[in-house]
Parts: C-alpha cells; sequence; structure tokens
C-alpha cells in the first residue's frame, strides 16, 4: 500500500452531552461536512484528515443512550455500526459520569466491532474526587482506553495513535461481553440455531446479538425476521424464551438484561475506580437554584429569551441595511447593464429581487443560531425546556417545543429550522404545524400598512390583538392536532439537564455557520425557482393596450419639462404615477392577477375583492411583499408600509370597511407561510405529504376564520 | 403485600423495606434520597429511563419537586428531568436516613 492508499473509517459515538462534537471538531477542524442520514433529518456530520499515512474519514453518530430500537436515532447510530461497518468505533465516554456512560459501551461491545473508550473530561473526573485506573479499566472492558479533555483538546493525537495502532496490530483482548447468565445463554443458542438455517437473511447482523435482540422483543430485529424462511418459528421460539425467562426471573427479560448490564458495569467500576470524595455542591447547582427555580426560573426565561430577540434582530440591523444596500446596488448595476426589456425585469425584479428578499434575512439566521449555540452549549436549553414544560404539558406540547415557537415570532424560516431540537418525530411535527401561526416578523410590515390606515388611532392595540389570535389559534390547533393526526400522549418528557460548561468559540461559530450555509444554499436553488416563477406569474402575458397611452403621456410630460412649463419635482412626480397606473394595468393583466380575479368568488363572502387576492398571492413570494405588491395594484407608486398615500387611498376606498380591513390581516396572519419558509419546512421533513398539508390546512383555516369574522362582524352591524 | 407489611418493623430484610415504603416519584420529597424501584409502562419508557441511568437498584436525591412541573433529581453524577405525568409511574422506595 502507497500513502494515502489506507482509507479508513472512524465512528464516533457516545451519550449525548459527552462531549463528542467537541472532540470530532478538535480532530476534523473545518473539513467537516453536514449532511442527514439517509431519510431522515438526524444530522449526519462527517469530516475527512489525514493521520500519518491514513486518510481518515470521520463520522458523528447520533448522541444517545442506548441502542435499542426506541428512537431515531438509536436505530441510525446502530444501523451505521452494522451496515457500513466502521474500521474503529471510538465511544466517548464522559468520565465524571462513566458508570450511566459505559451502558452504551456494552452494547456497542455486543456489535462485535473494534472498540477504542475515549474517557472524555478526565479533569473534571479528577477533580470530582474519581481515581480511575485506566490500564486496569482497559483490561476489564477488553478495549483500548485513552483518557481525553475535548474542550482543552488533550489526548486526541493519543486517540489517533491508538486508532492506527488497533488497525495495524489489533488488541490483545476481545470486547468483553455482558454475562446474561446460563439461562439466557440457553435460550440465545436455540434461536441463534433458528436463525443460522437462513443466513441470508441476517443482513450482516451477529445471530447472537439478532437472538439477544429478539428477546428483548426489538421492534427493528422483529421487522427483519419476519423475511426470514423460518420466521414463524423463531416468533414462536422468541416468544417461548421470553415467557420462560419471565418465570424464572421474575420480571420482563429486556429488565433482566438492563440490570445485568449494569450489574458488569458496577463490577467494572468497582474495581478499576475509587471515589476519595463526596460529590460536593457545585457551581452547577447555584446556577440551577436561580434558572429552574419554581418561582424565579419563568421570570429568568423570559429575560433571557428577551434579550436572545432583542440581540438577534437589533444587532441585525445593520448588516441587513448593508445587505438591502449591495442588492440594490446590485440591481443598478444590472439595470445598466443589461437592455431594458424582458431580461433584465427578470434579473432585477425576478431573480435580484426574489433571492435578496431571502439573503435579507441572513443577519438575522446567523445571530438566532449563534445565540441558540450558546443556550445549547452552556446546557441552558434543557433547563428552557424544564422551565417551559409545566406551560406546554397543559397546551400538549413539552418544553422543547416553546423555543421554535418563540424564534416564529421573528421568522418562520429558522424556527423550522430550530424544531430540530425536538426529538420526537410527533411532536416535533405538531410544533411546524403551529409554528406558522406565531406571527412572523415579515407580516409586521402588512399589520402596519392596513390597521395604520384604518385604526390611526390606536394601531398597536389592533395589532397586538392580530398576535393574540395567533397564539390562540396555535394552541387550539394543538389540541385538534393530537385528537385527530397526531393521536396519542406527548412522548414522556424525561431530559438531562448537564452541568454548565463554557462553550468553545469554535464550536459556537462551527454550529452558525453550519445552519446558516444551509440556509443560503436554499436561498440559491430551491427560492431562485420560485422567485423566477412568481416573476413569470406578476409579469406574463404582457399588455399591449393600456386605457390610456401612458408612452407619450410621458413624452408629453418630458416635452412640457423642456420648455420649463412644469418644475423637475413635478415632472418625476407624473412619469412615476404615469409608470405605477402601467405596472397596475399590467399586474392586473398578468396570470398572477388573472388568478386573483378567478379566486375572487372564493373570497367575496371574506369581502375581498381581486385586488386583496392578488396581494394575497404575492405573499407566496415573501409575506412582506404583500405591501408592495397592494402598492402597485393601487398604482401609487413605490409603497412601503408608512406611505401615506397607499394609505389614504385604501382608507378612502369606499369598497373597504375597517372590518374587511381587520379580515385582510387575520388572513394574512393565518394563511400558509411563504416560499422560503416552505423551502425549509420540506427540507426539515422531507414528506411532501405534511407540506400539502401544511400549506392546505392553514390557509383553509384562514379562509374559516376571516369567514367567521366577516361574516359574525357583519351580523353585529359593524361593517359600516 | 400483606404479609410484607406484617413483618415491616424488623426493618432487616430487603423485601419487607422495599413493601412497607414504596411510594412514586410524584410523592417525593425534595431533599431527600430514594431508591428506584421500577416503572410501570411501555418497554420504549422503560428503556430510556434505565439507560439514562436511572435503573432499579440506583439511589438518587430529589432537587426539585415543587408539586408542579417536572422533577429535577440527581442520580449516579448527572441530573434529570421527568415529567409530571411520567413520575406517576415511577416506583421508589425512601432510603433509611444515613448514619
Amino acid at each position: 500500500m502507497t500513502p494515502r492508499d489506507k482509507n479508513i473509517v472512524v465512528a464516533l459515538a457516545g451519550n449525548p452531552n459527552s462531549g463528542k462534537t467537541t472532540i470530532f471538531n478538535n480532530l476534523t477542524g473545518a473539513n467537516q461536512h453536514v449532511g442527514n442520514f439517509p431519510g431522515v433529518t438526524v444530522e449526519k456530520k462527517e469530516g475527512r484528515f489525514n493521520y500519518r499515512d491514513y486518510r481518515i474519514t470521520l463520522i458523528d453518530l447520533p448522541g444517545t443512550y442506548s441502542l435499542s430500537a426506541y428512537s431515531i436515532e438509536e436505530i441510525i447510530a446502530r444501523n451505521f455500526i452494522i451496515h457500513e461497518k466502521p474500521d474503529v468505533i471510538i465511544d466517548i465516554v464522559d468520565a465524571s459520569n462513566i458508570e450511566r456512560n459505559l451502558y452504551l459501551t456494552t452494547q456497542i461491545s455486543e456489535l462485535g466491532m473494534p472498540i477504542i473508550l475515549a474517557l472524555n473530561m478526565s479533569d473534571m473526573a479528577k477533580n470530582s474526587g474519581l481515581m480511575i485506573d485506566y490500564n486496569y479499566l482497559s483490561k476489564l472492558l477488553g478495549v483500548p482506553v485513552v483518557p481525553t479533555v475535548g474542550n482543552k483538546n488533550k489526548g486526541m493525537k493519543e486517540l489517533l495513535e491508538a486508532v492506527i495502532d488497533l488497525i495495524e496490530n489489533g488488541f490483545e483482548l476481545e470486547p468483553a461481553a455482558v454475562k446474561y447468565g446460563k439461562e439466557f445463554e440457553k435460550e440465545i443458542s436455540r434461536l441463534t440455531e433458528l436463525i443460522a438455517k437462513d443466513s441470508q437473511k441476517t443482513n450482516g447482523y451477529k445471530e447472537d446479538w439478532l437472538s439477544l435482540k429478539l428477546i428483548e422483543n426489538d421492534s427493528e430485529v422483529n421487522k427483519l425476521i419476519s423475511g426470514h424462511s423460518q420466521a414463524d418459528d423463531i416468533f414462536k421460539r422468541a416468544a417461548r424464551s421470553r415467557q420462560r425467562l419471565k418465570s424464572l426471573y421474575g420480571d420482563e427479560p429486556s429488565t433482566v438484561i438492563t440490570d445485568k448490564r449494569y450489574g458488569f458495569i458496577s463490577g467494572a467500576c468497582s474495581e478499576a475506580t475509587t471515589m476519595t470524595a463526596e460529590r460536593r455542591h457545585d457551581i452547577s447547582d447555584t446556577i440551577d437554584y436561580l434558572l429552574i427555580h419554581p418561582v424565579l426560573g419563568l421570570p429568568m426565561f423570559a429575560i433571557l429569551m428577551w434579550l436572545v430577540f432583542h440581540v438577534t434582530f437589533s444587532l441585525g440591523e445593520k448588516p441587513i441595511e448593508l445587505i438591502e444596500w449591495s442588492i440594490e446596488h446590485l440591481a443598478g448595476l444590472a439595470s445598466i447593464y443589461i437592455p431594458d426589456g424582458m431580461i433584465n425585469s427578470l434579473v432585477v425584479d425576478g431573480i435580484i429581487g426574489g433571492v435578496g428578499a431571502v439573503i435579507v434575512f441572513l443577519p438575522n439566521i446567523m445571530l438566532l443560531f449563534l445565540a441558540i449555540a450558546l443556550l445549547e452549549d452552556t446546557g441552558y436549553m434543557a433547563r428552557a425546556a424544564f422551565v417551559m414544560d409545566r406551560i406546554m404539558h397543559k397546551i400538549g406540547l413539552h418544553g422543547k417545543s416553546f423555543i421554535p415557537m418563540l424564534i416564529g415570532f421573528g421568522c418562520t424560516v429558522p424556527a423550522f429550522m430550530g424544531s430540530r431540537i425536538i426529538e420526537d418525530k410527533t411532536d416535533r411535527l405538531i410544533t411546524m404545524h403551529v409554528t406558522n401561526f406565531m406571527s412572523c416578523g415579515a407580516r409586521l410590515p402588512v399589520y402596519i400598512l392596513i390597521c395604520g390606515a384604518f385604526w390611526p388611532q390606536n394601531a398597536g392595540t389592533v395589532v397586538f390583538s392580530v398576535y393574540a389570535i395567533g397564539v390562540v389559534v396555535a394552541i387550539v390547533m394543538v389540541k385538534v392536532l393530537r385528537i385527530t393526526r397526531f393521536k396519542g400522549m406527548s412522548s414522556p418528557f424525561v431530559m438531562e439537564l448537564p452541568p454548565y460548561r463554557m462553550p468553545t468559540v469554535k464550536s459556537l461559530f462551527l454550529h452558525m455557520w453550519e445552519r446558516s450555509w444551509m440556509y443560503l444554499r436554499k436561498a440559491g436553488t430551491i427560492i431562485l425557482g420560485i422567485s423566477i416563477i412568481m416573476w413569470f406569474l406578476m409579469t406574463f402575458p404582457q399588455k399591449r393596450n393600456y386605457s390610456h397611452d401612458y408612452q407619450s403621456m410621458i413624452a408629453k410630460t418630458q416635452a412640457a419639462f423642456q420648455v420649463s412649463q412644469i418644475t423637475d419635482d413635478e415632472k418625476n412626480e407624473q412619469i412615476t404615477g404615469y409608470r405605477s397606473q402601467m405596472a397596475s394595468e399590467n399586474l392586473e393583466y398578468s396570470l398572477a392577477g388573472r388568478l386573483g380575479k378567478d379566486i375572487e368568488p372564493l373570497l367575496k363572502p371574506l369581502g375581498f375583492d381581486w385586488r386583496l387576492g392578488i396581494a394575497i398571492i404575492s405573499g407566496f413570494a415573501a409575506k412582506e411583499v404583500v405591501v408592495s405588491t397592494m402598492g402597485t395594484v393601487y398604482g401609487v407608486g413605490e409603497a412601503d408600509e408608512t406611505s401615506e398615500s397607499l394609505r389614504s387611498r385604501l382608507a378612502n376606498d369606499p369598497k373597504y370597511s375597517k372590518l374587511i380591513a381587520y379580515t385582510f390581516v387575520v388572513f394574512i396572519l393565518l394563511c400558509m407561510p411563504c416560499m422560503a419558509a416552505l423551502a425549509v419546512f420540506i427540507r426539515e421533513t422531507r414528506s411532501w405529504k405534511e407540506l400539502l398539508f401544511q400549506m392546505s390546512y392553514t390557509t383553509a383555516l384562514a379562509w374559516f376564520v376571516a369567514l367567521m369574522i366577516h361574516q359574525g362582524g357583519k351580523l353585529l352591524g359593524l361593517d359600516g | 403485600m400483606r404479609f410484607w407489611n406484617s413483618t415491616a418493623k424488623s426493618g432487616g430484610g430487603s423485601k419487607t423495606t422495599r413493601a412497607s415504603n414504596s411510594l412514586y416519584l410524584s410523592n417525593a420529597r425534595e431533599g431527600e434520597t430514594y431508591t428506584m424501584l421500577g416503572l410501570e409502562g411501555g418497554h420504549r419508557f422503560k428503556e430510556k429511563v434505565y439507560s439514562m441511568g436511572l435503573n432499579p437498584g440506583v439511589k438518587f436525591k430529589i432537587l426539585q419537586n415543587s408539586g408542579r412541573g417536572p422533577v429535577e433529581l440527581q442520580v449516579r453524577q448527572t441530573k434529570l428531568a421527568i415529567g409530571r405525568g411520567m413520575t406517576a409511574r415511577i416506583k421508589i422506595r425512601k432510603n433509611d436516613a444515613p448514619g
């Protein structure tokens, strides 16, 4: 073999909070790639680097406490080990909590792969008075043991040396197996015999491991065995084995297995470790006393969340202005170099405008994910879930769901991305299905425009009521979804509260960068595509015969200016007026405009006309676009939410009443999220079915609630 | 149950203590230490709780149980939060006062 030909795959396994990610970052540096494991949204981190003559591919397996088939992370970790057969598995064990961490180790050992134990945070263990005899532990467990301190970058070289040594020379011992006792062994060998009759169907799994899992009644292994030619016999045998063991031990075999594993661990630990000090009240306990205090916990949480929000949106302001400025200048440049016409409009309005509208959020997204990384890496996130669980439980979700929902008030895009912190798939989906009702920041300009026009005196109160409706609808919908589409209880809330830790700057920034890059990539692909489609809908077909001959009117104005009949300002005002009237006629004539008219019968019961219909459709591109579209429809030129002319046009339009205005803002609040959010939604859920559900039910709900408001208001005589 | 109760006063055998002192985590008191006995529920919940270090036989200390919201406890070298609904299914036994 020549150097670099020696490609090896190393997998990192371990408990959550064992410092796995820190070690992964130490070893791979920036050479990492974040993707997903096939078909699921569980993050798969992969990094490549050279060490000595080897090209090492390092895979960060999901952090798990066990390798049972009860969570998607566990199934992924164990299938990866079994099917991808990494050359070495590094099992990261938090030395300061060694017994609990070794529970996973006993299960990895059973898979029969080469293992190295990294006793991480060994300094913390030492400080707390736990002395570990590494050599002895290595002998007892039958695997090489390397002490490491991940956050100080210690022991990394030793770890890699151990990997190379294990590959080149092997290890003198076999990974020690837990002794389940004679009775178990008897049942296992009986089952193994049956399974071995058709070795084609074992799919690379070790037969005695399958037998043990059958006794544990592991759902994934049951599924695998159902394809076996002896499936019936095997299942019958397994049921008998379980029955027999249950009567022998007076307990479920799976519980006995757990007992035996912990028994093995405490045996090994009592021999290889000594505790020289009692556990002391530490700094984490003091912080926890405040942060999860039954009374103080909630206000502390509120303050921290307010800070996150404040930082995200106020620090983001300047960079956003800079990006807006750059986008405008880019559009300006494009207008100069691309001749007037279709291509120009496509590039400037469609591509730069559409993608620009999404990239503008990048500073917010980066800051928000930096804040989330900070909360996660310090250990506070678990406390937030703890504090919020009491309230969220009443609604039918648990503590962790609160975080993405809160982020939703800023922007639905990072909220969907943030819902990853909820492990349970059903809880995650329910959360994502109600996040839309947490009124996002881009909807605010619409409220400001409409409420400012119709309630100039108390717009703030009206806007607040809209936000409140969103929250109420979200709560009601969680309950409705729980009893209809997602039946059953919320998943059991059992969570570790890891010790508070100082996060490393490197890991914070890596974390932030990963998420932000994902967002940017999205803007470059799917959002680019949708922007072009939206532009097409709002541009074609082109109108040729306008109600007035605007071109010659513009020419006339310019001529009048030439001979000084009007001032420069007057000229510009007139031309802008003509242009926007042209744009307005064009929009009405376009596919989007026709669509707006086509859906008018649907919108009539809500009191909306086709112009509001177009505005709603354009909101699909981005919610704040509703405002600029209304500007175009009403032909008032460039419009923003404070635009006086647009406001007075709306307020003075005899077709509109306060009731219609309110119905409209509620509709905008509840109807489906914008395309950027939906693009992220499909990426996170990987389910077109859920996407269609999200789009249709939110919009249907918006229609229904708007109908109730409008018709109810009419009955009460509020449409005056 | 009855039989064990009747002999509980001797306080010697493990079985007697187990029966007389067994209670649910939801009723555990802050600051006291307990021994995990087991839990009522499906395999999924069992494996989750056991694999997080709260397995039958292990001793733990209650850090917070305010009667509402999750219970916080210290087990092995870590802290766990357990949702209120779950605590009514976890059986525990009070440890004798140290010394």
